[in-house]
C-alpha cells in the first residue's frame, strides 16, 4: 500500500495523528494523482455510507414542520403586534442634572420593592397558575381518593381540577387518575402511585416534567417541540420523549420502561448509561440487574471483553448435583453462527428441582458487570433463569436470576453488578479478581426453552 | 409513488393534513438520503439536513410544480441546502475540500449528477458482489452496521489490525472495479 492509500485510509477511519495530517495535507496540494486518488476514495466512501440510514424519518420531520409552523405563527404575530397604530404617548421628561433626582431614585427603587414582596406574599399563588398552562395538565378522569400533597394547599382532587409545575400527588391504592396537558397528552396513573409534575426552577424550564416517585403510569405524548420533549423522571432514571405511548413503573430502586409505539431516550442517571428504546421494546433496571429488549446502548463500554461467544467448542458443563439440562450449540444466534440452547424439562421424581450448567473464567481487576443475551422461545409457569458466580475457595456465592415471563420477545440483554461483596451471597467472602471463577448458569420452578449468546464482562472501578 | 397518488398526498398536505406528508418523507427518504450523504461524512449531520431539506420541501410546497419530477425538485432542495453547509464548513476540513469542489461542479447540472449517482450505486452493487464473502462481510459490518474495528474484528473473528486490513483490501479492489465500470460507461 502506497503513502497516499495509508493516509487516506488512516483519514477515513479518524485514526489520522496531525503530522499525517499535515503530510496528507501537503501530498494532496502537490501532486495531482494523489489528489485524484483521495477525492475517488471519498467518493467510494460517501456511496457506501449512504446505505446506512435511520429507519423513520416522517416522525421528527412532521415534528420540524409543527415547529416551524408554530414558530412562524409566532412571528407571524409580532409582525401584526408591531404593523398595529401605536397608542399616543406621553414620555415625562425628568433632568437628570436635578438635585433632586438624585435623592428620588432610590427611594422609588425602595417602592417598587416593597410592592414587590407585597404582591409575593399576599397574592393567592392560585392567580399566577396559569402562567406555565402548556406545563399544567387537567384531571380528565378520576377513580377513587387522589389527594393532593403539595402544602399548603393539601387537598382530595376532583375531575376538572388543574395540576401546576411543584403539584405533588399521591394516588391511593385501587385508584386512578388521568391527566390530560394542552396539546393532548394523557397520562394515566395506576394506584400506590406517587408523583409530581416538574419541581425545581431548572425542571420546570426543560418542558412538561413527571417525577414518578413510585407506582405506575401509562403516557401517550404528542409530539413535542424539538429540543424540549417530555421528561419522565424515576428516583434512578430519566426517559425523555418526543411523542410516543409508552409505560413506566417504578419503586425507589427499579425502574421498568416499555415503549408501546415510538421512541424514548432511556437514561440511568447513576451509571450513567443510555438507551434509545424502540417499539414493543423495553429496559428493565435496578441496583444490581438491567434487562432490555429493542434498545440500543447508545454508548457501548469500551471495556467490554468477551468471555463466551459460543463460536469456538462446547465450553460449558452438566453440573453433577443438579437435574439435567440438555445444551447445545445452536444457530440461533445473538452474533456470529452460535447461541447456546438450553432445554430444561423437569420429571416427577428429579431429586433436584433445578438444573445448572456451569463454565469457568477469570474475573480481571475492576471488572464488575456481566452482561449476556437470553432468547427465550418457550416456558412453563414461573420458569426462572438464574446465574451464579463462585469462588469456591473463597466461600464466596453470589446468585441472581428473574421470571422467564418477565422478558420480551427476540434477545434480551441482561446486565448484572458483580458487587465487590456480594449481597445477595452464601458465605460473605469477598472477590478476588485475577482467580478462577465459576459461572453457573441454571433454570429452575418450570420447563423452559431458551438460547444464550456473548456473555461479557466490562470494568470501569471497583464500586 | 405513482403520480396521481403524489398529487393527492400533496393536495392533502396543503389543505392543512401534516401528517400526510409522512407519506412523502417515505417515498422519497431514501433517495433524499443518498444525495445528501454523498457529501457528509458525519451520520449525524446528513440525518439533520435531509430533516431539513424535507422541512423546506413543505414550506415550498406551493411553488412546486405538477408538471415536473418530484424526486429531483425535492433533491435539488437537499443539494442546496448541503452546498450552504459545505461553505460553512469549508475552512474546517482541509482533507475535503478538494472532494466537495468536485461535488459541487457535479451538482451543477442536476441531470448529469442524477446519471452519474446512478451509475455509481450501479458499479458498488455489482462490484460489491465480486468481492469474497469475508469482504462483503467486513464492507457490511463497517457501514451498515456502523461497527468500529474492535467489534467488526470480534464478528470476523481477527485481530483489530486484521480486520483493518481486510477492510482496506476490500475497499482498494472496489474503488479499482468501480473505476473500471465507469470508464467502460
Amino acid at each position: 500500500m502506497n503513502r497516499i492509500e495509508e493516509l487516506t485510509f488512516k483519514f477515513l477511519d479518524d485514526v489520522l495523528t496531525d503530522a499525517e495530517s499535515s503530510e496528507l495535507e501537503n501530498l494532496l496540494a502537490r501532486d495531482t494523482a494523489s489528489a485524484r486518488f483521495h477525492v475517488s476514495l471519498l467518493e467510494q466512501e460517501a456511496l457506501l455510507r449512504s446505505d446506512r440510514q435511520p429507519a423513520d424519518l416522517a416522525l421528527p420531520i412532521v415534528q420540524r414542520i409543527q415547529e416551524e409552523i408554530r414558530m412562524r405563527g409566532e412571528k407571524g404575530v409580532m409582525q401584526k403586534i408591531r404593523e398595529l397604530p401605536r397608542p399616543r404617548q406621553r414620555i415625562w421628561s425628568i433632568p437628570r442634572s436635578s438635585a433632586r433626582w438624585f435623592w428620588l431614585s432610590p427611594a422609588m427603587a425602595a417602592l417598587v420593592l416593597w410592592a414587590a414582596l407585597v404582591l409575593y406574599y399576599f397574592v393567592p399563588k392560585h392567580l399566577n397558575r396559569d402562567a406555565g398552562s402548556a406545563l399544567s395538565a387537567t384531571i380528565v378522569n378520576l377513580n377513587g381518593q387522589v389527594i393532593l400533597e403539595s402544602a399548603p394547599n393539601q387537598r382530595t382532587l376532583r375531575v376538572g381540577d388543574s395540576l401546576t409545575p411543584g403539584d405533588s400527588v399521591t394516588v391511593g391504592s385501587g385508584c386512578a387518575l388521568t391527566l390530560a396537558y394542552r396539546d393532548q397528552t394523557t397520562v394515566e396513573f395506576s394506584g400506590n402511585t406517587a408523583f409530581a409534575l416538574a419541581t425545581s426552577g431548572k425542571e420546570q424550564e426543560e418542558g412538561k416534567v413527571v417525577r414518578l416517585t413510585q407506582g405506575r403510569l401509562a403516557a401517550t405524548v404528542a409530539p413535542q417541540p424539538i429540543g424540549q420533549p417530555m421528561i419522565f423522571l424515576t428516583p434512578r432514571t430519566e426517559a425523555r420523549v418526543l411523542g410516543t405511548r409508552l409505560l413506566l413503573a417504578a419503586t425507589a430502586d427499579t425502574t421498568r420502561l416499555d415503549v408501546t409505539e415510538g421512541r424514548v431516550k432511556f437514561t440511568r442517571m447513576d451509571a450513567p448509561v443510555s438507551w434509545e428504546v424502540s417499539t414493543g421494546g423495553y429496559v428493565l433496571t435496578g441496583t444490581e440487574t438491567t434487562r432490555s429488549a429493542n434498545a440500543h446502548r447508545s454508548s457501548q463500554d469500551e471495556s467490554l471483553r468477551v468471555i463466551e461467544d459460543h463460536e469456538g467448542p462446547l465450553t460449558w458443563r452438566q453440573q453433577p448435583e443438579c437435574a439435567p439440562l440438555a445444551f447445545e450449540l445452536s444457530p440461533v444466534a445473538q452474533s456470529g453462527k452460535n447461541g447456546l440452547r438450553i432445554v430444561y424439562e423437569p420429571k416427577a421424581g428429579d431429586r433436584w428441582t433445578y438444573g445448572e450448567i456451569d463454565h469457568t473464567f477469570t474475573l480481571k481487576p475492576g471488572e464488575h458487570v456481566l452482561q449476556f443475551f437470553i432468547n427465550v422461545e418457550h416456558y412453563e409457569g414461573n420458569a426462572n433463569w438464574t446465574i451464579q458466580f463462585r469462588q469456591r475457595d473463597r466461600n464466596c456465592w453470589m446468585i441472581a436470576g428473574g421470571l422467564l415471563s418477565d422478558l420480551g420477545k427476540g434477545w434480551n440483554l441482561i446486565e448484572l453488578e458483580i458487587p465487590h461483596t456480594p449481597a445477595n451471597v452464601w458465605g460473605g467472602g469477598t472477590y478476588r479478581p485475577n482467580e478462577i471463577q465459576e459461572l453457573l448458569f441454571g433454570v429452575c420452578q418450570g420447563a423452559a426453552t431458551f438460547t444464550i449468546d456473548d456473555l461479557a464482562v466490562s470494568g470501569g472501578e471497583q464500586p | 409513488m405513482d403520480t396521481q397518488e403524489l398529487q393527492s398526498t400533496i393536495d392533502r398536505v396543503k389543505a392543512g393534513d401534516i401528517e400526510a406528508f409522512t407519506v412523502i418523507v417515505n417515498a422519497y427518504q431514501a433517495d433524499v438520503w443518498r444525495t445528501v450523504a454523498f457529501a457528509m461524512r458525519n451520520f449525524q449531520a446528513t440525518e439533520d439536513l435531509v430533516q431539513q431539506a424535507f422541512v423546506n420541501a413543505y414550506l415550498k410546497l406551493d411553488r412546486f410544480d405538477p408538471s415536473r419530477d418530484f424526486g429531483p425538485w425535492l433533491r435539488t432542495i437537499a443539494r442546496n441546502l448541503v452546498k450552504e453547509e459545505l461553505r460553512r464548513q469549508s475552512r474546517k476540513s482541509r482533507h475535503m475540500e478538494a472532494y466537495w469542489q468536485d461535488w459541487e461542479t457535479n451538482m451543477n447540472d442536476i441531470q448529469t449528477a442524477d446519471q452519474h449517482e446512478a451509475a455509481l450505486n450501479s458499479a458498488l452493487s455489482d462490484c460489491r458482489a465480486k468481492l469474497s464473502e469475508p469482504a462483503q462481510k467486513a464492507l457490511e459490518l463497517r457501514y451498515e452496521h456502523a461497527m468500529n474495528f474492535e467489534e467488526l474484528a470480534r464478528h470476523l473473528g481477527r485481530t483489530t489490525a486484521g480486520a483493518r486490513q481486510l477492510l482496506q483490501r476490500a475497499r482498494l479492489l472496489l474503488r479499482a472495479c468501480i473505476e473500471e465500470r465507469m470508464a467502460q460507461a
